[in-house]
């Protein structure tokens, strides 16, 4: 039987669809507003080479957020994505999140299925922002897709990417929405090509492009990310997103 | 979420409040306090300033925390415990080098027990809303037909009274869901209730609200203000800054008053 308590996610099925995802009780939130944000991280066969610094990269980002004098009024969910995707956690505040929960959590396996983990990330953070809006919540979110290849294993297109992403930002149950591709160890002009092509199909407000995945580096988009959130979530209200610098 | 049928629940008070300036006013003269006491009964406080008393808002705050510490004390509330706070909040007054009529203020105080019973004491007008176990919804509004409403302030001087007593010889209580009138006592007054799950209390801001083109009935926004979804955490905070901030604007609506409400709401967890 179900232990019900405030720190037992629940799960929600998004409607029309197959995809699942998981998050904090609305019950048991304590908080007015919320910056709801996800970080989709790609765990292709291809990043085996650096997927420790990718973990540590995951560790520094719950680290520093749980660091902001916001960090009550943010939530995360994780995603790993391959040929398959694998929710690392569902949506749950940041004081709840355990950066040494993201030791060895990470399998570098299989193919990408970029678009197939994108359009989840947004119909999920969708979904469960219309139901903290229906409640009352202000709440407002941000994206982050974090991949070294281009996709070649999903089901659905870019343009798919592009409408969910479109109906999302139409919904007006976020205050507003920030979607930032990062292409990581990005060493290829076809690859980076690809990935700038997708990033203006699918209307993606930023693309990044990281040329290693050295520690250095991955340390520099750990603090991208975290700053990124903390400066969407003081934007909450505002009915604006921040400038973001990487 | 399929549930053990051997699961246990238990009744569980939670309060909140909300106060925000009127279009009108320079400052807030609404205060508002909400607490659950040692025995699981939720308390809300709600006192609206005199606008041309000099530092009513500050004694709306001081006679709100005397109320909230008298009943954190006693555990305990009742009609003879306003002359308590009157005093204590005079005493504030006095230290902080202010005049007493910064106590020209309504005094509300509702309670909730986890059996379902609701109280309110008032001295001076708002409006009370109530939802039953049923899922009826009742609200009755205090009003002074002379438009000056009763202040606790005025127990400090007999003259005051009396000229008080002059010009309100009773308070009226509005049924808002029938229409009927009836012709209170105009000092204090003190409603009991039974079978209730949602106790609102509202300074006569409520009834302030208006349109471009009229004064609004308080129905009108005070069943956009009950239609609450979720009873956790800051639940009023979070219905009336979506209301005024987002629907009323959809509406046109705003209120030209001081705002106020305190929520008590009787709801049910599982035990772990």
């Amino acid at each position: 039987m179900p232990l019900l308590t405030r720190s037992t996610l629940q799960s929600h099925t998004i409607p029309g669809s197959n995809f699942t995802f998981s998050a904090a009780s609305i019950q048991g939130l304590s908080a007015s507003e919320y910056t709801i944000s996800t970080i989709t991280i790609d765990t292709s066969g291809s990043v085996h080479p650096y997927i420790d610094e990718i973990e540590k990269a995951a560790q520094n980002i719950v680290t520093a957020c749980r660091q902001s004098p916001r960090s009550e009024n943010i939530m995360l969910r994780t995603v790993e994505f391959n040929s398959a995707l694998v929710e690392t956690h569902g949506f749950k505040t940041i004081p709840t999140c355990d950066p040494a929960n993201y030791h060895k959590i990470f399998t570098a396996q299989g193919y990408t299925a970029l678009y197939d983990a994108t359009i989840n990330s947004v119909e999920s953070l969708g979904s469960y922002g219309r139901s903290l809006y229906d409640h009352d919540f202000d709440v407002n979110g941000i994206i982050f897709v974090i991949t070294d290849g281009g996709d070649n294993n999903s089901k659905r297109g870019a343009s798919d990417v592009k409408a969910s992403i479109h109906r999302l930002r139409r919904s007006e149950c976020l205050d507003s929405l920030l979607m930032i591709l990062i292409g990581v160890n990005v060493q290829d002009a076809s690859l980076s090509q690809s990935l700038e092509r997708f990033s203006k199909e699918a209307d993606f407000d930023h693309y990044i492009e990281l040329a290693d995945a050295d520690p250095n580096t991955l340390a520099k988009l750990s603090r991208f990310v975290s700053r990124s959130i903390s400066l969407q979530s003081r934007s909450l209200g505002t009915g604006n997103a921040p400038r973001l610098t990487f | 979420m399929l549930l053990d049928s051997l699961s246990k629940t238990r009744r569980v008070v939670c309060s909140d409040s909300y106060f925000s300036i009127g279009h009108h006013h320079h400052r807030c003269e609404d205060y508002t306090l909400h607490f659950v006491s040692e025995d699981g009964c939720g308390w809300g406080v709600l006192s609206d300033g005199c606008s041309s008393s000099s530092y009513s808002d500050v004694g709306a705050r001081l006679l709100s925390l005397s109320a909230q510490q008298h009943i954190l004390l006693k555990q305990a509330f009742s009609e003879r415990d306003f002359d308590a706070i009157l005093t204590s909040a005079e005493v504030s007054c006095s230290l902080l080098g202010i005049p007493v009529e910064a106590l020209d203020a309504t005094v509300l105080i509702g309670k909730l027990d986890s059996a379902g019973i609701a109280q309110i004491w008032g001295v001076g007008d708002g409006v009370l809303a109530w939802v039953s176990q049923k899922g009826e919804f009742h609200a009755q509004a205090v009003r002074f037909p002379s438009g000056a409403p009763s202040y606790l302030s005025y127990r400090l001087s007999e003259q005051q009274m009396n000229i008080h007593d002059a010009i309100n010889p009773f308070c009226e209580m509005h049924f808002l869901n029938d229409s009927t009138v009836e012709q209170w006592p105009a000092g204090a007054w003190c409603v009991e209730l039974r079978d209730v799950v949602g106790l609102y209390l509202f300074s006569d801001g409520l009834e302030s609200f208006c349109s471009e083109r009229e004064i609004l009935s308080p129905l009108e926004p005070l069943q956009e203000l009950l239609r609450i979804r979720s009873f956790h955490g800051s639940f009023v905070q979070r219905r009336c800054h979506r209301f005024l901030n987002k629907e009323c604007s959809a509406h046109g609506w705003h209120h030209f008053d001081d705002f106020s409400m305190v929520g008590i709401h009787l709801g049910e967890v599982y035990e772990d």
